[in-house]
C-alpha cells in the first residue's frame, strides 16, 4: 500500500491490538511516523503546486520525488544501521522532523524567489524538480530511514514490517482527522505548524514528559520565527506588488495584491483578474449577448472577479442572475453591490440537484488542464446542461484559451476534443475567435458567427461599448480569422470527442503546457499512440529493471518476490488515482472529501494487513480478485453514481492490496527485521512513485482509462504467470 | 537475388531523396551573409550575427546553413494571414480606418518571454502548418479581400526579408501599401534597401535598457535605437510602440529618458503609443499594467514635448487625436472603431496645422 507516501489518500485511528506490535512505545512511534508524514506530505505539497502555479504533473512529479526520496531513506538506513546506536537516532530524527518540516516549507517561497529567474513567469519543469528536491529531501529521507530503524528496535523478525506498517496506517488516519478538523485555519504555513505540534507533542509522551517538555517550548519560540521568514519570502516574491490578502480554503489559496490604484487577484499562484478585467468582460459577454434573441435568466459559472456580473447588468431586461462559487474568500473579494443569488454550491453538483431553466449559462473557468477542470469541458457534463436550457434558443457558451494568430497542433486538439463534445450534444455550435475563444452550443438556428448579422445585432440593441463595437466584431469574425478556426476543426488529426471516459481536451491542455516551456513532444505523442503496444512493453520492462535495480541496492534475496512487491504497489496507486479520477469526475474537488477517501483506504489497508497475517491464501487466488476489481472498474466506471460506491471500492482495494503485500512479505526469507523493512518500504514506495508517474505522466495523458485498466490486468497477469513459473522451479 | 539488389538499390535511393536532409532547391537563398571557412556561414541580416554550421538554423529559426549556403526556410510560407484593422498595428497616423491584410511566417530573431504570438514567432517552420504562396499571390490575395494595405506583422518580419522585400516591390508596383511592424532588430545594410518599398512602419521600443531587452528579450537596446534613427534619416513614416510590463519597464525614469531620447534624436512629432501589458506565454502570471501608469507614461511623454501619444490595448482610453496647435480632437476613435476623422490634406480641418503620417 505504500507506506507513508502515496499519499493523495492516506490518513488515520485506533492503535493497540490491530498493531500487534509488543513494544507500545515502538507501536507510538510507528503511529508517530505515519501522523507526520501524511501532514506534512499534504501541506508540503499543496504549498508547492501553489508556488510553481502548477498542474497535476507538477504535482506528481513533487509526489513522486517524495516517494523516491523515503525510498532512498529507507535504503540509507542499511547504512546507517550498521554505524549508529539506533534507539537515541530513533529519538532525534523524531524530534527533528517537525522542526525541520517548517523549516522546508519556508524554504519554497525563498528557493522560488531566489531560482526562478522573474517574478510570474512560469516555472520550468527542471527548476520544480530541483526545488522540490531541496525542500524535499531532508524530512523523506529522514521519514524513509525512521521505518527500518523502528522495525530494528524489534527482535521478531516475522510480521514487524507489517505490524509497523499498520501502526503507521493508523497514524496516518489520525493525520488526516487532525488535518480535517482543524482545517478551518486559513493559512498553510500554520496549519502545518499546529498539526507538526501536536506530533511533538505526541513525541515528548513518548520519550518522557519531564525530560522533553523543554522541546516544546522550543517548538513554540521556532514557530513565529520560522513563520516570520516564510512570510517575508512570499511577499518578497510578489514584489513590487503589495501583497494584501492571502487566505487558503479547503479549494484553493486566493492572494490579491496592488500594485498602483490596480488590485490583481491570484488563484493558487494563477493570475486570476484585476481591477480592469471589466474591460475585457465588454467583449465577452458582448458576444454571448448577441446569440440569443432576448437574454433573461442567466447562470455564470467563473469571471465573478473579472466583472462578468457587472457587464450582464449593464444589459436590459435580466431577470434572473444566478452565479456559482463555493469559495468564500472569491466571495468575499467581490465587492460590487449586486443582487445576484450566490449558489454555494459545485457548479455540476447544483446542475443535477437544480430545476432551476436558464436562457444563458455562461461557463468561464480555466482550460481543461487538470483532471478536476476537465470535466466541465465533457460530452456527459454538455447533456447535463443541455437539460438546464429554457428553450431552443437557449445557449451554453464556455471558453478556452485562444491559439492567437496561429493554431498550433496542441490548440487544435485541444478545440476539436471540446467541439466535438458540444456539437454532438448540441446540434448549432459555434465558435467566436475572440481573445478567448468563445464556444456556443444550442438546439436552435440564432448562432452565428458572420460579421454582417452580429454588427445588425448590435445596433438594433443599441449596444454601445468601447471595446465591443462593429470593428471588434469584424476584426475577431472575419472570414480569414472564422477560417483559422474552421481549419483547425477539421485539421487531419482528427480529435476524439472530450468525454470523462477519455480526456483528450486535458491531454492537449497538457502538451500545451509542455510546449509554453519550450519541449514541443506532440511528435512523441503521435509516435506513441501509433505504437502504444511498444509503448506500454516498454514501461513493463521499466518495472522489472527498477526492481532489479532495488534489489541490488537493499540486497533483498528474492527478485520474485520483490518483483511483485513493486508492481502490487503499482497497480494498486494506479488504481486509487483512478478512483480518485472517477470521483472528480462525478463530484468535483477531491480536497473536499479527501479524508473520507484517505481515511477509508488506510483503515481497508490496516484490515489487510491484519488478516493478512492469519490467513494464507494462494497468490493467484489473490491475483484474480484483484483482476475482477479491475474488471468491475472497467464496466462500471461510467455508472457508478453514488460515491458511497467508490469509498466501498476504495476501502476493498486497500484490504487486498494489504493482504497482498503481507502475503508476498511472508514469503521472502529475510534474517533480520529492519533488512525487511528496508527492502519493503523502498519496494512498496518506488513502485508507488512509478505508478503515480506512470499513471500521470506516461498513461493518462496518453491514452483512456479502459486501456490503463487492460495494462494493469496485463500486469497482474504477469504476476500471476512469474508466481506459476516459481512453483514449478523455485528457482528465483 | 539480382531483383533483391535491385529493388534495395531503389529503396535506397527512394530513401535517400525522401530522407537525405534538407532540399535547397525547395529554399530560397538568403541575402546578406557571407562564406566562412569549412562550409560555415555567418548571416549579417540581424545583431545576432549567427555563425553557422552544415545544418544548423539561426537563431530565428528560419534561416539555415545548407552546404555552404543560407537558405530562408520560410519565402513563401506564411503561417498567419488575416485582416485587422490599421489601428491594431498600431498605427493612427496611417490611412485611419483602413483594413490591412496582414501576414507573418514561423520564427523570430528575439526570445521574448512574454510574446502575443508565441504559438508561431517560437516555433520552428517545420513544425508550423504553413500555407504556400508566393509574393504575387499574396498581392492577388489582398486584393481580393479589398485591402490597399499589406503588414508584415505578428513575428519579426525581418526574418523573412527577402518574402517581405519581394512583396513590398510587388506591392509598390500594383499600387498599394506595405505597412512593417518590428521590433527593429536589423542590420543597417538591409534595412537601408527595405526602407524604398515600405510606406509605414511600427517599431516596437520594448524597453529602454540593455537589462530590460537581455532578460526580457535575449536582444539588445543599441540597435533598435540604430533601426529608429536610419528610419527617421531616410524619411520612412513611422510610430513607436512601447508596451509597458509590470515590474519590468514601467519606472517613471526609463520612460522619461526613453522620451527624451526620442525628442533629441527624431523630433517630437513621431507618435509614441503606450501599450497595456496582458499575461502571454511565459509571463503569465504578471498582472496587467495599471491605467495609472499608463497615464503617467502619457504625461511624461506628454511634458517631454512628444506631440501625438497615445494609450494602446484600452479601448477608450486614450486613443484619440488631438491637433498639437488648436487642441481639438482631429480623430475620434472608440476602441478599434473610427469615429470621426477630421484631417484634411494631412492638415488639421480646424487649423490648418501639418500632421505627421499618411491620410487619404
Amino acid at each position: 500500500m505504500k507506506n507513508a507516501s502515496s499519499a493523495v489518500i492516506k490518513y488515520p485511528v485506533f492503535l493497540n491490538k490491530l498493531t500487534g506490535v509488543s513494544n507500545k512505545k515502538t507501536r507510538l512511534k510507528f503511529f508517530v511516523l505515519g501522523y507526520i508524514s501524511i501532514t506534512s506530505q499534504t501541506l508540503l505539497l499543496r504549498e508547492l503546486l501553489i508556488q510553481f502555479n502548477g498542474n497535476e504533473i507538477v504535482y506528481m512529479i513533487c509526489l513522486s520525488l517524495w516517494l523516491f526520496l523515503i525510498a532512498s531513506g529507507s535504503i540509507m538506513a542499511k547504512i546507517i544501521l550498521r554505524s549508529i546506536i539506533t534507539a537515541s537516532s530513533v529519538k532525534l530524527l523524531l524530534i527533528l522532523l517537525p522542526f525541520l518540516q517548517l523549516a522546508c516549507m519556508a524554504a519554497i517561497p525563498l528557493l522560488v524567489g531566489k531560482l526562478n529567474p522573474m517574478t510570474g513567469i512560469m516555472v520550468d519543469i527542471p527548476l520544480v524538480f530541483i526545488i522540490s528536491l531541496i525542500v524535499l529531501m531532508p524530512g523523506c529521507i529522514i521519514l524513509g530511514m525512521l521505518f527500518p530503524l523502528i522495525c530494528h528496535e524489534q527482535d521478531k523478525v516475522r510480521f514487524t514490517v507489517i505490524r509497523g506498517y499498520i501502526g503507521e496506517c493508523l497514524g496516518m488516519v489520525s493525520g488526516g482527522l487532525a488535518l480535517l478538523l482543524i482545517l478551518v485555519i486559513d493559512k498553510n504555513f500554520l496549519l502545518l505548524a499546529l498539526v507538526q505540534f501536536l506530533s511533538m507533542m505526541l513525541t515528548v509522551v513518548l520519550f518522557g514528559i519531564r525530560k522533553n517538555s523543554l522541546l516544546l517550548l522550543l517548538y513554540l519560540l521556532f514557530v513565529p520565527i520560522i513563520h516570520g521568514i516564510y512570510l517575508r519570502w512570499y511577499h518578497e516574491n510578489f514584489k513590487p506588488q503589495q501583497l494584501i490578502y492571502s487566505q487558503d480554503s479547503r479549494y484553493g489559496r486566493l492572494d490579491v495584491t496592488s500594485y498602483g490604484e490596480q488590485k490583481n487577484y491570484y488563484w493558487d499562484g494563477h493570475y486570476l483578474a484585476d481591477t480592469y478585467s471589466r474591460l475585457a468582460a465588454e467583449q465577452f459577454i458582448g458576444f454571448i449577448m448577441l446569440q440569443h434573441p432576448a437574454p433573461r435568466d442567466i447562470l455564470v459559472a467563473g469571471g465573478l472577479l473579472s466583472g462578468y456580473i457587472e457587464e450582464i447588468k449593464s444589459y436590459p431586461d435580466i431577470g434572473t442572475l444566478a452565479y456559482t462559487e463555493l469559495d468564500n474568500n472569491i466571495i468575499s473579494q467581490y465587492q460590487a453591490p449586486s443582487n445576484i443569488g450566490f449558489i454555494r454550491k459545485e457548479l455540476q453538483s447544483y446542475l443535477r440537484s437544480s430545476t432551476g431553466k436558464y436562457d444563458l449559462i455562461i461557463i468561464d473557468y480555466p482550460d481543461p488542464a487538470s483532471i478536476f477542470l476537465n470535466r466541465y469541458y465533457t460530452r456527459e457534463f454538455f447533456r447535463l446542461i443541455s437539460l438546464r436550457l429554457k428553450d431552443k434558443n437557449s445557449l451554453l457558451a464556455i471558453t478556452l484559451s485562444s491559439g492567437g494568430n496561429y493554431i498550433t497542433e496542441e490548440y487544435a486538439g485541444l478545440y476539436q476534443s471540446v467541439y466535438q463534445a458540444l456539437h454532438y450534444i448540441f446540434p448549432a455550435t459555434v465558435i467566436i475567435p475572440a481573445q478567448k475563444n468563445i464556444l456556443l452550443g444550442s438546439n436552435g438556428d440564432y448562432l452565428t458567427q458572420a460579421v454582417e448579422v452580429l454588427t445588425k445585432r448590435m445596433q438594433d440593441r443599441h449596444i454601445r461599448k468601447d471595446n465591443f463595437n462593429a470593428a471588434v466584431i469584424f476584426s475577431t469574425c472575419n472570414e480569414l480569422r472564422i477560417d483559422q478556426i474552421k481549419k483547425a476543426l477539421h485539421s487531419e488529426q482528427q480529435a476524439i470527442l472530450n468525454t470523462v471516459k477519455s480526456p483528450r481536451a486535458y491531454q492537449y491542455s497538457l502538451l500545451l503546457w509542455i510546449q509554453k516551456l519550450g519541449y514541443r513532444i506532440s511528435n512523441v505523442y503521435v509516435f506513441v499512440k501509433k505504437y502504444r503496444c511498444l509503448y506500454l512493453a516498454s514501461i513493463l520492462l521499466l518495472t522489472f529493471i527498477i526492481t532489479g535495480l532495488i534489489k541490488t541496492f537493499t540486497g533483498s534475496p528474492n527478485y520474485l518476490a520483490q518483483y511483485q512487491i513493486f508492481s502490487i504497489s503499482y497497480i494498486n496507486f494506479v488504481m486509487q488515482l483512478l478512483l480518485i479520477y472517477i470521483f472528480q469526475t462525478r463530484y468535483g474537488s477531491v480536497y473536499f472529501i479527501i479524508f473520507i477517501f484517505t481515511m477509508t483506504f488506510m483503515l481497508g489497508a490496516t484490515l489487510g494487513f491484519h488478516y493478512g497475517m492469519k490467513i494464507n491464501l494462494p497468490m493467484n487466488f489473490l491475483f484474480i480478485i484483484n483482476i475482477m476489481m479491475i474488471l468491475f472498474l472497467f464496466l462500471a466506471h461510467q455508472r457508478i453514481d453514488f460515491f458511497l460506491i467508490i469509498f466501498i471500492f476504495n476501502f476493498l482495494i486497500a484490504a487486498l492490496e494489504g493482504v497482498l503485500l503481507t502475503q508476498l512479505l511472508h514469503r521472502s526469507t529475510y534474517n533480520s527485521a529492519s533488512k525487511q523493512a528496508v527492502s519493503f518500504y523502498s519496494l512498496d514506495s518506488m513502485g508507488a512513485m512509478f505508478g503515480g508517474l506512470c499513471f500521470s505522466v506516461l498513461l493518462f495523458p496518453l491514452f483512456d482509462l479502459n486501456l490503463i485498466l487492460i495494462f494493469l490486468i496485463g500486469l497482474l497477469l504477469i504476476n500471476m504467470i512469474l508466481s506459476s513459473v516459481d512453483r514449478k522451479y523455485k528457482s528465483w | 537475388m539480382k531483383k533483391g539488389i535491385g529493388f534495395s538499390l531503389i529503396g535506397i535511393i527512394l530513401f535517400l531523396l525522401l530522407f537525405a536532409g534538407t532540399k535547397p532547391e525547395l529554399f530560397k537563398e538568403a541575402r546578406f551573409y557571407e562564406v566562412l571557412l569549412n562550409n560555415y556561414v555567418k548571416c549579417n541580416l540581424c545583431p545576432n550575427y549567427c555563425v553557422l554550421k552544415e545544418n544548423q538554423l539561426g537563431i530565428c529559426r528560419s534561416r539555415q546553413n545548407i552546404k555552404g549556403k543560407l537558405y530562408s526556410l520560410v519565402y513563401g510560407k506564411p503561417v498567419a494571414i488575416h485582416i485587422d484593422p490599421i489601428e491594431k498595428k498600431p498605427l493612427n497616423h496611417f490611412l485611419p480606418g483602413a483594413r490591412v491584410f496582414s501576414l507573418a511566417t514561423a520564427g523570430c530573431n528575439l526570445r521574448c518571454n512574454f510574446c502575443q504570438n508565441w504559438t508561431i514567432s517560437q516555433t520552428d517552420p517545420q513544425d508550423a502548418q504553413a500555407y504556400d504562396l508566393s509574393p504575387q499571390e499574396i498581392i492577388s490575395m489582398a486584393k481580393g479581400y479589398g485591402c490597399k494595405v499589406i503588414a508584415f506583422t505578428y513575428t519579426e518580419p525581418t526574418i523573412f526579408y527577402e518574402y517581405m522585400l519581394d512583396i513590398a516591390k510587388l506591392a509598390k508596383d500594383n499600387g498599394m501599401y506595405t505597412v512593417w511592424v518590428t521590433c527593429g532588430y536589423i542590420n543597417q545594410e538591409p534595412l537601408q534597401e527595405l526602407i524604398p518599398y515600405l510606406d509605414a512602419a511600427n517599431i516596437d521600443l520594448k524597453g529602454f535598457s540593455e537589462d530590460f531587452y537581455t532578460q526580457y528579450t535575449t536582444g539588445t537596446l543599441q540597435p533598435v535605437l540604430n533601426t529608429i534613427k536610419t528610419c527617421h534619416e531616410l524619411d520612412l513614416y513611422f510610430e513607436i510602440t512601447n508596451l509597458i510590463i509590470p515590474q519590468a519597464n514601467d519606472s517613471e525614469k526609463i520612460i522619461n529618458e526613453m522620451c527624451n531620447w526620442i525628442k533629441d534624436n527624431i523630433g517630437v512629432d513621431y507618435p509614441l503609443h503606450f501599450s497595456r501589458f496582458y499575461p502571454h506565454y511565459k509571463l503569465d502570471n504578471r498582472p496587467p499594467t495599471p491605467l495609472g501608469i499608463l497615464e503617467s507614461a502619457k504625461k511624461i511623454a506628454e511634458r517631454t514635448g512628444i506631440h501625438y501619444v497615445y494609450i494602446g490595448n484600452v479601448p477608450g482610453l486614450g486613443d484619440d487625436t488631438f491637433c498639437p496647435s488648436c487642441g481639438r480632437k482631429i480623430i475620434e476613435r472608440d476602441g478599434l472603431q473610427l469615429i470621426n476623422n477630421f484631417i484634411e490634406d494631412e492638415k488639421c480641418k480646424f487649423c490648418g496645422y501639418k500632421i505627421p503620417g499618411i491620410f487619404e
